[in-house]
């Protein structure tokens, strides 16, 4: 398992594309609005900002998900973390120590004091995931993401550097 | 975006200008106001006050992302309070607030968190509104549930407050929210109150025991009647009195500041949040009277009532016979407004009139 930055190679445009198309990915990520090469590319370019890190996930050298730091740079030290993977992978555990690897990165090298996982109430999967790599469930924020014209509730998560 | 100012009977919103950086700048010094604010810079100064206006509130105005006013009554220039909108995600705005002390207890907070999130919800379509604040910053709280907030959890260590990491309760309204029907709690759990000599402990800093020889004494029985006898009984008083969660008491142990042993017990009882009033009761063992502590903490107690839950009245009643609890009442300002004619039965079972004494937040 590797994670290394996105590049807008016609690798990583292809695996964004597969990634829009997968319904599991469409109905909970942003990526879900990928309509086309075009697009893709941009979702790759807004991956790195001041207040953004995205890592592509490689498996035996193909890409097969993602894992994001989002609103970093907060003058709390809080930040929240967003991961997919392709269907075919899942299930492996990859997704898993890539999340413990993103956390320690922000803990050790941007000095995030708490990381917060927000998940949809049904994706039971990504609530796994979180309580797997130890984000203790703190509440649910009603209304908190727009999905199709409907506010959804989400699940709010976070480990803290000193748990 | 065009800078809106929002009005509402006696309230005035006004986006900020470089005017208002000297009193906002004075408010802010107020440790017990800035100790609740979120990665303020501490100590804060007129500097830190013109950067607030010049590089946050005007420019929150034309980028959108963080209208706010400052907080007046009409035709009264000072100010007092800030009151501001932050975009956090699309369509989702987070509501952050701040009164001055003098201006506290009499629904202006309530009032301005009311205009702004309506106008958050008309004008800027808004479909959540965010809500945090410092767990324990019940004032905060209360506004926030007066208005209809609903509170989701616990993040932990959310917020930065003198420069620690600190929990915050978070919460929400959406557009379809009803306003509140019935009060709700407000307390997650007993706050320590200190002023030196004394500090108000949590009940549950006190033994059965002790709570058992204090119900021996006979003024107290008599005055306070209760049902403690065994360490049942003191047990359920104590569990009781360390409850806070159904927002219609607030209770507590009195205590010596260093020692911490205790030498009395008060309550703010009878909290009623739609009418903002409620009532005090307090009691000192023997060995602790005539050192002014009961006076000191129904001071304590009132304070905190008018100033952390907001309350407008507090009434003190006391058996007309008790000529103790008379000097203690009138000592914190609390009008003698009549005699209720045999009011209660007292712990010797026969009825006593009683002396109904309030007090009125300042300012109303």
């Amino acid at each position: 398992m590797m994670l290394r930055p996105w590049t807008t190679s016609s690798e990583d445009v292809t695996v964004v594309l597969a990634a829009s198309q997968e319904s599991e990915i469409r109905r909970y990520s942003s990526v879900g609005a990928v309509r086309g090469a075009g697009d893709a590319r941009e979702w790759i370019a807004s991956r790195r900002s001041h207040r953004r890190l995205d890592w592509a996930l490689e498996d035996a050298g193909a890409v097969i998900g993602r894992v994001g730091l989002n609103r970093l740079d907060d003058e709390d030290r809080v930040a929240e973390l967003g991961y997919w993977l392709l269907a075919e992978h899942r299930g492996s555990g990859l997704v898993t120590q890539a999340v413990v690897e993103v956390t320690q990165f922000a803990f050790v090298e941007r000095g995030v004091g708490r990381l917060e996982i927000r998940h949809e109430l049904d994706n039971i999967a990504s609530c796994r995931v979180a309580q797997r790599c130890g984000f203790v469930e703190e509440g649910t924020q009603r209304g908190a993401m727009l999905r199709g014209g409907v506010r959804l509730d989400l699940h709010l998560h976070a480990r803290l550097v000193t748990d | 975006m065009q800078r809106a100012t929002l009005t509402a009977d006696e309230l005035s919103l006004v986006p900020p200008t470089d005017g208002d950086a000297p009193p906002i700048a004075a408010a802010l010094c107020d440790p017990d106001i800035a100790h609740w604010i979120d990665v303020i810079p501490w100590p804060y100064t007129l500097d830190d006050a013109r950067h607030f206006v010049r590089e946050i509130a005007i420019p929150g105005w034309e980028s959108s992302g963080h209208p706010c006013w400052v907080i007046r009554r009409k035709g009264i220039p000072d100010v007092m309070g800030v009151i501001g909108l932050t975009a956090r995600f699309p369509k989702v705005y987070e509501v952050g607030y701040w009164l001055t002390p003098s201006a506290r207890g009499r629904g202006h907070a309530t009032a301005a968190v009311r205009l702004v999130c309506r106008y958050a919800f008309e004008t800027l379509s808004a479909q959540r509104i965010e809500w945090q604040a410092a767990v324990g910053n019940h004032a905060s709280r209360a506004v926030a549930e007066r208005v209809g907030i609903q509170i989701e959890g616990i993040a932990r260590n959310r917020l930065v407050l003198d420069q620690h990491p600190t929990d915050s309760w978070f919460g929400s309204l959406l557009p379809g929210d009803a306003p509140p029907s019935s009060p709700r709690s407000v307390f997650a759990e007993p706050v320590e109150l200190s002023d030196p000599p004394l500090t108000l402990l949590s009940p549950t800093s006190v033994s059965e025991d002790w709570v058992i020889d204090a119900y021996r004494d006979a003024a107290i029985r008599q005055w306070n009647p209760s049902d403690v006898t065994d360490a049942d009984s003191a047990r359920r008083w104590i569990r009781g009195r360390a409850d806070w969660s159904d927002g219609a008491h607030a209770s507590w142990v009195i205590a010596h500041s260093g020692t911490r042993s205790p030498v009395g017990a008060i309550s703010l009882h009878k909290i009623n949040r739609d009418n903002l009033s409620a009532s005090i009761g307090y009691w000192t063992i023997e060995s602790a009277r005539g050192q002014g502590f009961a006076k000191q903490a129904v001071g304590m107690a009132t304070e905190w009532g008018f100033q952390e839950l907001g309350l407008r009245r507090i009434e003190l009643i006391h058996a007309v016979a008790n000529a103790a609890s008379c000097a203690v009442a009138a000592a914190n300002g609390y009008s003698l407004e009549g005699t209720v004619q045999q009011g209660e039965k007292y712990g010797d079972g026969k009825w006593y009139d009683e002396h109904i004494h309030g007090r009125i937040a300042i300012g109303d």
